[in-house]
Formats: C-alpha cells, sequence, structure tokens
C-alpha cells in the first residue's frame, strides 16, 4: 500500500464490503427461489406415490382373490397433501445455508457490470501483504469501477420452475388416481354381493324351472355361483358392471317365464312330475342343465346391454317354437321312451348329444383357440380363463358332510346320502363367459415363388461429346479417411457399444 | 544498495506505452496484410508473450506474408526455411565448412543455419522428417542450438513461427506431441472475406509496393515481455486456468463427458502456462492492470487446441480437438461464476 493511501484503502475495502453483503443476499435470494424451484420439480412426481400405491395395493388383492380395500377417495388425497407437506418441509430441513463467499458476491457485480473481474481482483490485491505495482495500479483502477458497482441493477435470477402443463400432468394424474382409487375401492363389495344374489337368484329359477324342490344350500349347485367368481375377480369398472350383475337375475327370470310358456303344452305330463323315480332320473338331469343354462345366459346378461335382449329373445323365440314345438317335444320324448331325459327342458344333457354334434366341434375349437392365443402371447403371459375353479367332486347330495336339518326319514329331504347313479357322473363343470376370436391378427402365410432367372437385353448407351464444365468445381475436401474406411470404423465402434457400453461421466 | 519498487504510476505509463507499441506493430502490418486481424493478434500475442506460434491453414491465405511483415515492422532478423522430406537437421541448424585462412591453410568452421535468427518460419513444418523436426525443439524451448561441443545461444527475442497445410496429408510427418506442445498457439488461418478480396488485388496486383516501416525493435519486444510478465494473476483466476487445463484430461473431476468418451491426452502444465501468459498480455491490452476470466477464455481455444489428442475413437466420429476445447470452456465455469449460480 505504498502508493494507496491507507485511509482510501480502508474505504475502498468497506466499499466493497457493502457490495459484497449486497451480493449475498442476492445470491442467497436466488438460491432459495432455485431450492424451491427444486423441491416442486422433485415433488411433482412424488405425488403420485401414494395413490400408486394404494391402487396397486388393490390391483394386487384383486388378483388375489383376497378381501378388497376399500379406500376413499378424499382420505388418498388427504394423504396425499399430508405427504407433500412433508415432503416440502424435508427439503426446507435439507437446503444447503451456507453463506455465499465474498468472491461470489463481487463476481456477481464483475459479471453484471462487465467489469472484468476488477472487483474481486482489487479485494484479492487489498490482502496483499506488499502488492506490487501492477497490483496497486490494479486496485486504484477498481476504485472507479467500485462507484459503477454502487449504480448496478442486479438482475432477479429467475428461478426455473416446472412448466405449468407438468405440474398440471402429475397434480392431474395424481387426482384422478385418487377418484379411481375411490371408485374402485368403493363399489367393489356391493357388486361382490349382487354378483352372488344374482347367481344364487338365477339358480333358484332355474331350479324351479326343473321343477326340482331347491334345496336352501345344494353342494352340487355350487359349482354355478363358483363359475361367477373368476368373473367377479376379475378387475372392472365397479359400477357398471354392477349394474349389469344386478340386471342378470331379471333377464333370468324372464328367460324362465319364456321357458315355462313354450313348454307349457309338452310338460304338462312329464315335467311337473314329482314322483320319486323321476326325481331320482331327473334331479340330476335338472342338475346340468341348470348349470349350463346359468353358464350361457349368464355371460349374455353380463355381456349384453339389457335393451338388445328382448329383441333377440323375440326373434329366437318364433324360431324355437317353431323348432321344438310343445306337442313334437312330447312326441319325441315318448318315442325315446324319455327315460334318460323324462323332463322337457330347451337343453340336451351329455349323455343325448351324438359325438359329431356341434357343440363337441365348438369345443374342439375353443381349446385350439385357447393354444393358438396361447402362442400368440408367446407363452408369456398366463390364460386368465385358465384360472377356472377345480371341478367339484363332491358326490355327496344334501348338505355336504351335514345333515339335513329337515330330514326325517319319510322321503323329502334326506340325511346325509351319497349319490349314485346318473347324478354322480354329470359334472357341473362351468364354463366361463368368453369371446370368441382371436386376439392376434393370426397367423401370416407366406407365399413363395419360385420365378427362373431371365435375361434381359439393356440398350446400348449412345455416346455423345463432353461439354465443358459451365461452373467451377470449387475446393474439393479431401477425407482423412475412405468411405469405405469411415464406414469400417463407425460399424466396429457401434458394434463394440453395443455389446459393452462404456459409462461415460456426465 | 537499494532498489527502488515501481509504483503504480509507472505500472500505468508501461502498460499504456504496450499498448502504443502493440498497437503500431499490428498497424504496420496491417498495411501488407488483409483481413486475417485474430490471426495478426494471436501472432502479436505470442510474441509478446514469448511463445511460438503454428500456423495452420491452406496454401495462398498469406501466412509467410505475415510472417515476413511482422519481421519487417519490428525490425527483427528474418528467415524462411521450406521444409521437406530429405531435409536434414544440419540444413537448419547449420554445418561446420571447411574454410580457407587468409594466411593461407584450411580450417573447419560452423556455419550456422537458417534457424538462427530472431523470428523463423517454418514453411510446412510437417513435410519434414521427424528427426529434422525435433531439430526444432532445443531451439523453441531452450533458445540455443548444440552442434558437437559448441553451443549456440540464440538472440532474443527469439520466436518460431511455423505453418502446416491442413489439406495435403499424404507424405506429411505429422508433429508429435512433444513439440506441438512447445507451440504457445495454434491459429487457424481461414480464408478472407468477400471485401477483404478486392482489398487485396488493390494491394497486390497494382504497381504501387507495399513497403513496411519498422515500428519497433527487438530490444522493445523484450521489455514488453517484462512488462507482460509483471500482470498480476487473482487467484480465482489462475484457479480457472487449470480447471481448463485439467478440463481437456480425460478422467479429470472437470472433464466434460465428451472429453472422457474421445481424448486420449489432454493438455500439460504448458496449457496453463500458456494460458497464463495470454491472458496477461490480453490483459494489458484490453487497458487492465490483473488479468480476469475473460482473457483466459479468450486465450483457451488458440492454447489448448494442438494440446488435445483425440482418440481414435472420436477420430471415428469426426470430433476434433477445436470441439473438444469448446465442451471444455461451456463445462467449466469460472470459480466465482460456479458459485454464484450453484
Amino acid at each position: 500500500m505504498s502508493d494507496l493511501p491507507r485511509t482510501d484503502a480502508a474505504g475502498l475495502r468497506a466499499r466493497l464490503d457493502a457490495l459484497a453483503d449486497r451480493g449475498r443476499a442476492h445470491i442467497e435470494g436466488a438460491r432459495r427461489r432455485r431450492g424451491l424451484a427444486a423441491a416442486v420439480k422433485r415433488l411433482l412426481p412424488m405425488l403420485l406415490v401414494v395413490p400408486v400405491l394404494v391402487f396397486g395395493i388393490q390391483v394386487t388383492q384383486m388378483l388375489h382373490g383376497t378381501a378388497r380395500w376399500d379406500v376413499n377417495g378424499w382420505v388418498v388425497l388427504g394423504v396425499m397433501g399430508l405427504f407433500a407437506a412433508a415432503w416440502m418441509l424435508g427439503e426446507h430441513l435439507l437446503f444447503d445455508r451456507a453463506a455465499p463467499s465474498r468472491r461470489a458476491a463481487l463476481g456477481l457485480f464483475d459479471t453484471e457490470g462487465r467489469f472484468a473481474d476488477r472487483l474481486n481482483a482489487a479485494d484479492a490485491f487489498l490482502d496483499e501483504p506488499a502488492p506490487g505495482a501492477f497490483m496497486q495500479a490494479a486496485i486504484e483502477d477498481a476504485e472507479a469501477f467500485v462507484q459503477q458497482a454502487n449504480t448496478v441493477r442486479l438482475p432477479a435470477q429467475a428461478a426455473t420452475f416446472p412448466p405449468a402443463s407438468d405440474v398440471l400432468r402429475y397434480v392431474g394424474a395424481a387426482l384422478l388416481l385418487c377418484l379411481f382409487v375411490g371408485l374402485v375401492g368403493e363399489p367393489t363389495t356391493a357388486g361382490l354381493a349382487t354378483v352372488d344374489e344374482g347367481a344364487i337368484t338365477a339358480d333358484a329359477d332355474g331350479a324351479r324351472d326343473s321343477g326340482a324342490p331347491p334345496p336352501p344350500n345344494d353342494p352340487v349347485r355350487d359349482p354355478t355361483p363358483k363359475a361367477a367368481d373368476p368373473e367377479t375377480e376379475r378387475p372392472r369398472d365397479g359400477s357398471s358392471d354392477a349394474k349389469e350383475m344386478k340386471r342378470a337375475p331379471a333377464e333370468l327370470d324372464e328367460d324362465a317365464k319364456k321357458t315355462e310358456g313354450r313348454t307349457s303344452a309338452g310338460q304338462a305330463s312329464d315335467a311337473e312330475s314329482t314322483s320319486g323315480a323321476n326325481d331320482a332320473r331327473g334331479a340330476p338331469t335338472n342338475q346340468g342343465p341348470s348349470a349350463k343354462s346359468g353358464k350361457k345366459k349368464k355371460p349374455k346378461a353380463t355381456k349384453k346391454p339389457l335393451d338388445k335382449k328382448p329383441a333377440e329373445a323375440k326373434k329366437q323365440e318364433p324360431k324355437q317354437m317353431d323348432a321344438d314345438p310343445s306337442g313334437s317335444t312330447s312326441g319325441r320324448g315318448s318315442s325315446k321312451g324319455s327315460n334318460k331325459n323324462p323332463v322337457k327342458t330347451d337343453w340336451k344333457s351329455k349323455d343325448q348329444v351324438d359325438p359329431d354334434e356341434e357343440d363337441e366341434i365348438e369345443d374342439d375349437e375353443e381349446v385350439e383357440d385357447e393354444e393358438s392365443e396361447s402362442e400368440a402371447r408367446g407363452g408369456m403371459q398366463p390364460n386368465l380363463r385358465d384360472r377356472k375353479p377345480p371341478v367339484s367332486r363332491d358326490l355327496t347330495i344334501g348338505f355336504g358332510n351335514q345333515p339335513s336339518p329337515d330330514a326325517n326319514g319319510r322321503g323329502g329331504p334326506s340325511e346325509q346320502k351319497k349319490s349314485r347313479g346318473t347324478a354322480s357322473l354329470v359334472l357341473g363343470v362351468p364354463i366361463p363367459d368368453r369371446v370368441k376370436g382371436q386376439p392376434n391378427p393370426g397367423k401370416t402365410k407366406v407365399t413363395q415363388e419360385r420365378v427362373e432367372p431371365r435375361r434381359e437385353t439393356a440398350k446400348p448407351v449412345a455416346a455423345g461429346a463432353r461439354t465443358p464444365r459451365s461452373t467451377p468445381i470449387g475446393r474439393v475436401a479431401e477425407p482423412s479417411f475412405a468411405p469405405w474406411m469411415r464406414d469400417l470404423i463407425r460399424s466396429y465402434f457401434l458394434t463394440l457399444r453395443s455389446k459393452a457400453p462404456t459409462k461415460r461421466s456426465p | 544498495m537499494t532498489t527502488k519498487k515501481p509504483t503504480a504510476a509507472q505500472a500505468k505509463k508501461a502498460a499504456k506505452e504496450f499498448q502504443q507499441t502493440y498497437t503500431a506493430i499490428r498497424d504496420e502490418v496491417c498495411k501488407a496484410m488483409v483481413g486475417q486481424e485474430p490471426v495478426i493478434e494471436g501472432v502479436l500475442t505470442a510474441l509478446l508473450a514469448g511463445g511460438h506460434v503454428l500456423l495452420e491453414g491452406v496454401p495462398g491465405l498469406g501466412k509467410t506474408l505475415l510472417v515476413r511483415s511482422l519481421g519487417e515492422a519490428v525490425d527483427l532478423e528474418f528467415s524462411r526455411i521450406q521444409f521437406t522430406p530429405d531435409m536434414m537437421p544440419a540444413d537448419i541448424i547449420g554445418t561446420q565448412v571447411l574454410v580457407e585462412r587468409k594466411g593461407g591453410g584450411h580450417e573447419v568452421r560452423f556455419q550456422q543455419g537458417p534457424l538462427v535468427a530472431n523470428l523463423v518460419l517454418a514453411d510446412e513444418i510437417n513435410r519434414a522428417t521427424p528427426k529434422t523436426q525435433s531439430a526444432l525443439l532445443e531451439a523453441m524451448q531452450e533458445q540455443q542450438i548444440s552442434v558437437g561441443t559448441d553451443r549456440i545461444d540464440l538472440d532474443p527475442p527469439y520466436c518460431v513461427m511455423a505453418t502446416q497445410n491442413p489439406v495435403e496429408q499424404e507424405g506429411t510427418y505429422p508433429l508429435p506431441e512433444a513439440q506441438l506442445d512447445r507451440f504457445l498457439f495454434k491459429l487457424v488461418v481461414g480464408y478472407p472475406e468477400e471485401h477483404e478480396y478486392h482489398e487485396i488485388l488493390g494491394r497486390t496486383v497494382g504497381a504501387d509496393d507495399v513497403t513496411l516501416e519498422a515500428v519497433s525493435s527487438g530490444k522493445q519486444i523484450m521489455a514488453m515481455r517484462k512488462v507482460a510478465r509483471q500482470v498480476p494473476v487473482p487467484e480465482h483466476v489462475q484457479g480457472y486456468a487449470v480447471h481448463l487445463v485439467m478440463g481437456t484430461q480425460p478422467g479429470s473431476p472437470y472433464a466434460p463427458g465428451t472429453v472422457n468418451a474421445n481424448v486420449a491426452l489432454g493438455s500439460s502444465p504448458r496449457g496453463a502456462q500458456g494460458l497464463m501468459l495470454a491472458g496477461k498480455v490480453k490483459a494489458l491490452l484490453a487497458g487492465r492492470f490483473a488479468v480476469s476470466s475473460d482473457d483466459v477464455k479468450a486465450a483457451a481455444l488458440d492454447v489448448l487446441r494442438h494440446r488435445v489428442m483425440v482418440n481414435f475413437q472420436g477420430q471415428s466420429e469426426g470430433i476434433t480437438p477445436d470441439d473438444i476445447v469448446k465442451a471444455v470452456v461451456q463445462h467449466v465455469k469460472p470459480p466465482v461464476e460456479a458459485e454464484a449460480t450453484a
């Protein structure tokens, strides 16, 4: 400080101190804004964590068939809000509050004022114990720029908050998930209950059709409600399916009424016979059709809308009336002795169907379809239609192993007994609903045609005089590598990278 | 004996004289040379910083004219060596020749070669064999020539300005890294602008010859070099130069991804020295008394481009050393700026 008076040096240092304080405050403010922006940016994807977690739990429960966790959407929303608040609190606590250095603070003025590091250089040289001539000159040179720095307006460093579209996307997705989780959670149990009621009602109607007295809990008839289980276990958009499931019993009742009307003449003598012999033969055969009718009608009830149903029923009704008039049914029954099918219904039991009939062909096709679909999926995904409950091997009639409470030993509901005869041979195998057809476009047929090479003749090219070049060729760049060498090298490195990707620093 | 310390006023005066001399030399050179201001400034900066220059450009762009004009403007001894593949070290250094004595008899005397001068133009240096190229090493670094047991000190200022043609690579010997590292700057000479063509034609095809006057001397150049060396460098600027040099070295914490992937060899500490020296000259020319980060950044491309060796992978991708240095400059921020925006 030989040239610069001590008071001047002290004054310059004081002015630099003031500038440094101003710069520090500005940098801290900018850091806070950037920290907030970064925290919001990190929070946005985290918003999805809570609803996705709840949704994942629900899906897992659906797949495993366990009792579903009913969650209110508002509760999920509330938890999500709490999570966001906790996240921001954590960001606030972890925020780096280290004060910016004096050099950075003065550097801000150097940058904004385009002082070319004059302030920082002067500040550094002021600390030198024996500054040289050029250092003193630099300090003196900085005096004027310190004055200018006081007038420099530091620009607000805009923090890059995530764009509004991103915010809307994430928040919207989170809210939708909350809503979805709420919708899935609430009506699920109601839907399940409706399905069970519908299945039971349908079974009851079917049993009423067949004339057999519907026992309160028939284990042989269990497959029918069980058959609905895989379907009810599949994910669905609760309310609509539940409504459709509610409609199913009503349609079944209508169908049952139609059947009754159609068979009124033919059934009069046989179908309503309640003799013990008929019971023995008829009950098993009735169980089959009731299960089958349950199988065939329920999918229609669940798949097709309600308004189509009566129209189709109206169309089918005359055909069926023509094909199976009540008189002919009774006549056929008597001609065959009616010992196998004493009850007139619109279905055929397995022992009546010829092997070359359509049903069996359709079954074969279904098996083929399943195989082809499984192949089409590459065998990677399991066929969910295979998720059938195991076929009931329980041959008991009544209340399983429990004796019927109404048993009195005089006919009617009997004690525990083992079924014998035809009833034990007919399996009520439920066939789940399905839509026929392949989920993929199918196999592609490639036709190869063998063509012998043929000789072609080309027209001779007429040679003409070359005209001189009209434009200069310019500077022709001479590549250091020939094109084939460059391609070779490029392909070599591409292969090398694809085999062993190298880790690069950012 | 007490030596009087130079004062701030003297420093300011020296800096002003530095600027004036520089401007005078540049204006004189610009009488003969049209356009190419960045190249002229680069050559002058290297001369004042005490370094050597490698000029790269296609033939006919005035590289030889620039160096010759500089020699005339500064009144320096100028020599030109046209390198060829059959040239031997003795052809440039000098050799012992048998001469006749006045009184009778013969004696072996050293006949110095064209390398003994102040300003040496090594034209198409990459056409010479490595043996001949390496003969330049001692002269460039030590500013002396060893011939047998004799040693010849080269008069300061000593500056080698070498040219090479980037296009014709057939039958050339690319300079080894050890020699490239000894050049302070590698300047790329480009084509002139359209309006400069008219000026070139007006000056060279007409009847009037352009004659240059010496506006400076070798002694003055040495004094300017001394002034440039006195310019102080703040600690954060020096740190920035070090970070830039380390940024060119693959595996260093300052190296960007492109360096790690495509660079075989980064800059040596000579690169940092070059950045400092060039920054000092630039600071004086800008009227400042201390080097700033901007000075270092401005010199980075010229100082570092020939010190970076792109690996085979980078060459196959078409990545040039210029791309690497630009990526480093973009990636490595001055410490002050980096801290303020952290």
